[in-house]
């Protein structure tokens, strides 16, 4: 390059004048005006944040991991729910409707498991016996069995 | 430069809050540029005003993806072209920014661009021909490369460089006519 050139090269690369203070205010306010009315409509963000997204090679490998370990969970979960405990108790809770039947229940097991059968209707005499001696004195067991079970 | 790249990278996934950092960061250049293309302090002005607005469009979702210098830059030019066709007067615009640089230079804006070094610098790159000042600006002034330049003017790679070189070359002979 010649030297003339070069000198009026640097003379360009150093010409300078000042932005006014007219269109520095201009400017701001029209700056403040627009990003201010984008801080208060949301429906703004969400096309900016989807096409974020969607340009974003990285974003869209990490939501592609995480959809992947959501299926493969859910899959997992679904084989293992036969399996579960959890169902026992859930059909414990439509069997057992009071803490009392649940309670009459166990000793009537129990009975069975130390005497048998005989021993089932044995308690099931005595608590009959107790429930009669409470209500009319006349009425038989097999009656009060009748009227409970609605006959 | 890191910087830069930040403000581009937020820029282009839609944070506009970058934009009053990149005008402050540019102004002066941009102001500068565009003066030196339309020869008209307001107009320039005009013109910078213009750009920064058109980016600011919530709807638009532009991507810069070269330089943010070189982008801005390319698009004062363009913008300063458009008025410049547009605008018939810009011969008489343009004697009164001669004018301007006289003595009697209006404000300390215009003496700090029309300084008595640049005086000369700035009176024959007034007399250059639009498209050979363009090139030379953007080339010296903006750092933009040929390429970009000619991508930007819709014209090839040669042609920019013909008229940059042509520019330069009447710009020297300008020069050595005033000082003699």
């Amino acid at each position: 390059m010649k030297p003339a050139e070069n000198n009026i090269e640097k003379q360009i690369k150093n010409l300078r004048t000042q932005a006014s203070a007219e269109l520095d205010e201009k400017l701001h306010h029209k700056f403040r005006q627009a990003l201010g009315k984008e801080k208060a409509t949301t429906a703004f963000h969400q096309p900016i944040q989807r096409t974020a997204i969607l340009h974003s090679r990285i974003i869209k490998l990490a939501a592609a991991a995480v959809v992947i370990v959501a299926v493969c969970w859910l899959a997992a979960r679904q084989k293992e729910v036969p399996q579960q405990p959890g169902t026992n108790k859930a059909a414990a809770a439509t069997i057992f409707e009071t803490p009392a039947e649940l309670v009459s229940i166990i000793s009537l097991n129990m009975a069975f498991r130390d005497g048998g059968m005989e021993a089932v209707e044995e308690q099931f005499d005595k608590a009959a016996k107790k429930v009669k001696a409470g209500l009319n004195e006349n009425i038989s067991i097999d009656e009060l069995i009748c009227e409970l079970d609605g006959c | 430069m890191l910087e830069d790249t930040l403000l581009r990278h937020k820029f282009n996934r839609g944070n506009k809050r970058v934009l009053p950092r990149i005008y402050e960061k540019y102004k002066h250049q941009l102001v500068t540029l565009a003066t030196a293309l339309l020869h008209d302090k307001s107009k320039a002005e005009d013109a910078v005003h213009d750009v920064l607005v058109s980016l600011l469009e919530p709807h638009r979702q532009l991507k810069i993806n070269q330089t943010l210098k070189g982008y801005l830059a390319t698009a004062v030019a363009n913008k300063a072209r458009t008025r410049n066709k547009t605008e018939a007067d810009h011969h008489t615009a343009s004697a009164e920014y001669i004018g301007c640089l006289g003595d009697n230079c209006p404000g300390p804006d215009c003496q700090a661009i029309f300084g008595e070094q640049k005086r000369h610098l700035v009176k024959a790159l007034a007399q250059l021909p639009y498209e050979q000042r363009e090139a030379v600006l953007l080339k010296v002034f903006s750092g933009l490369k040929f390429k970009a330049i000619a991508k930007s003017q819709d014209v090839s790679i040669n042609t920019v460089q013909g008229k940059y070189r042509y520019g330069l070359e009447k710009l020297r002979s300008i020069l050595d006519g005033e000082l003699e």
